[in-house]
């Protein structure tokens, strides 16, 4: 059974040239995205997610996450779906513990701060230090950590992220890759991920998707697009 | 009591004076609060969830702004008044009489004062990155929930400044407030209508010292609003 599979039946006018029919590998849980800029990669992260309303059919393990059992649109607010963002969009009124607790706190109705197991993830993105801080005075890299630790609070059944360590220097990328692969694995967590990056690419994933003007040109492992080392190499 | 009003007669103001602006304040504060009430969640609407009943509302909502306030003034009359419909309902059913009544002069700076406070939290609002409430709903917040913790907190600074711009709009009605509220010494005379009676009756430092004071209020409030940061990135 496939992890994640998505049709798309949009017309959008915001995307006029999106117009997918994927399913994902059981190969991998998680699954690159990779194309040029302006593919249409975000785009098809905010399909799945339900952020662009569409007809868009979003299967997690075998599961319908956009619509209910009687077939009623499932609001965004319930869907489980944990989003990662290129510009991070953390809270600017919120300090970092607001943010990273944000989702974890409305969702559970319980304040995590302090939680054992929000302690660990946090610990885990070695992110403990930057609680206290107001998110004016976080850098790129650690504002990208504290969107990862809010996406992963929220116990997703789905993670979606786009460029999710971006602003983070190549050494230190890899490892929170790591960090977030774990957990992933440790938790069931099906992930789409968005990178330029060849090796994160290979790095993390599973599977990839080549998409450009918005549509599945190619698919397949890491090593049918990249090689062993790399599309250069 | 007796110092403060040695004072006031030591600049030009008597004590009808004094009561005039213990009523100003009080009139232009509850009309803000009024107005802040009625107008914040129009003003989201009108912001978040724009259709096409956006333009009438705005229009409908900014016409005090460009009306003479006369205008204003007789339309509360004729809605509120005691041979007016929604005037008797309100007297028979509540005993509330608005006209020659300092309830009607906080209605009458209410409605004067409205467009200011709307148009302002509209822009406000508008200001709010409509990314960060559709992550929050991602993060599992309803409707109200996005409005508590994302949309009102981020056009909070927004939202003070159009307070104080509709204090001190309230603060100086006039022609609306005469209309509906008269301008009675004592009961429902403003400190504008009581710097109208001084000019008019030709008493001079009076005039002066009432027109200074509605100036510095209307000032400072206004620095302060200049100084709120409403311009920044949110």
């Amino acid at each position: 059974m496939p992890h994640i599979m998505f049709r798309s039946e949009i017309r959008h006018r915001v995307t006029p040239l999106f117009d997918v029919d994927l399913t994902l590998s059981t190969e991998s849980r998680i699954t690159a995205l990779y194309g040029p800029s302006g593919a249409g990669k975000t785009t098809a992260l905010k399909l799945v997610s339900g952020w662009i309303p569409s007809a868009t059919a979003v299967y997690v393990e075998g599961t319908r996450i956009d619509r209910d059992e009687s077939s009623a649109t499932v609001p965004l607010n319930q869907r489980k779906v944990g989003m990662v963002f290129q510009n991070d969009l953390l809270f600017p009124h919120l300090d970092a513990a607001g943010n990273a607790t944000f989702a974890r706190r409305y969702l559970s109705k319980e304040r995590v701060y302090g939680d054992p197991e929000f302690a660990e993830l946090v610990g885990r993105f070695g992110a403990a230090h930057l609680m206290g801080k107001p998110v004016k005075a976080l850098s790129g890299g650690e504002r990208q950590r504290i969107g990862l630790i809010r996406a992963l609070a929220s116990r997703p059944k789905l993670l979606l992220c786009d460029e999710p360590v971006g602003a983070i220097d190549r050494a230190g990328r890899f490892s929170l890759l790591d960090r977030l692969r774990e957990h992933a694995e440790a938790e069931g967590i099906v992930m789409l991920l968005i990178t330029h990056d060849p090796d994160e690419i290979r790095h993390m994933a599973g599977h990839v998707w080549h998409i450009d003007s918005g549509r599945l040109i190619a698919e397949g492992p890491p090593e049918r697009f990249f090689g062993a080392f790399g599309p250069n190499g | 009591m007796i110092r403060l009003m040695s004072i006031a007669e030591s600049i030009g103001l008597n004590g009808s004076d004094l009561t005039a602006i213990v009523l100003s304040t009080f009139v232009a504060f509850s009309a803000s609060i009024l107005v802040g009430l009625t107008a914040t969640p129009l003003a989201w609407f009108v912001a978040k969830r724009p259709n096409r009943f956006s333009g009438p509302i705005v229009a409908l909502a900014s016409l005090p702004l460009v009306m003479p306030p006369t205008v204003t003034g007789y339309a509360l009359l004729s809605v509120f008044g005691r041979n007016a419909l929604l005037g008797r309902i309100l007297e028979r059913s509540f005993g509330v009489v608005l006209v020659f009544h300092w309830s009607g002069a906080i209605l009458a700076s209410a409605v004067s004062s409205f467009p200011l406070y709307f148009l302002t939290a509209r822009s406000a609002f508008a200001r709010v990155n409509p990314d960060y409430e559709q992550a929050a709903r991602l993060m599992g917040c309803r409707e109200f929930a996005v409005f508590r913790r994302i949309t009102l907190p981020l056009a909070l600074h927004g939202l003070t400044v159009a307070f104080l711009l509709g204090f001190v709009r309230a603060l100086g009605d006039f022609g609306a407030t005469l209309m509906v509220a008269g301008n009675i010494p004592g009961r429902t005379q403003t400190a504008a209508l009581a710097l109208y009676d001084a000019a008019t009756l030709g008493e001079a430092a009076r005039a002066r010292a009432l027109a200074a004071l509605l100036g510095v209020v209307a000032l400072v409030a206004l620095w302060f609003a200049g100084r709120t940061p409403v311009n920044r990135e949110i």
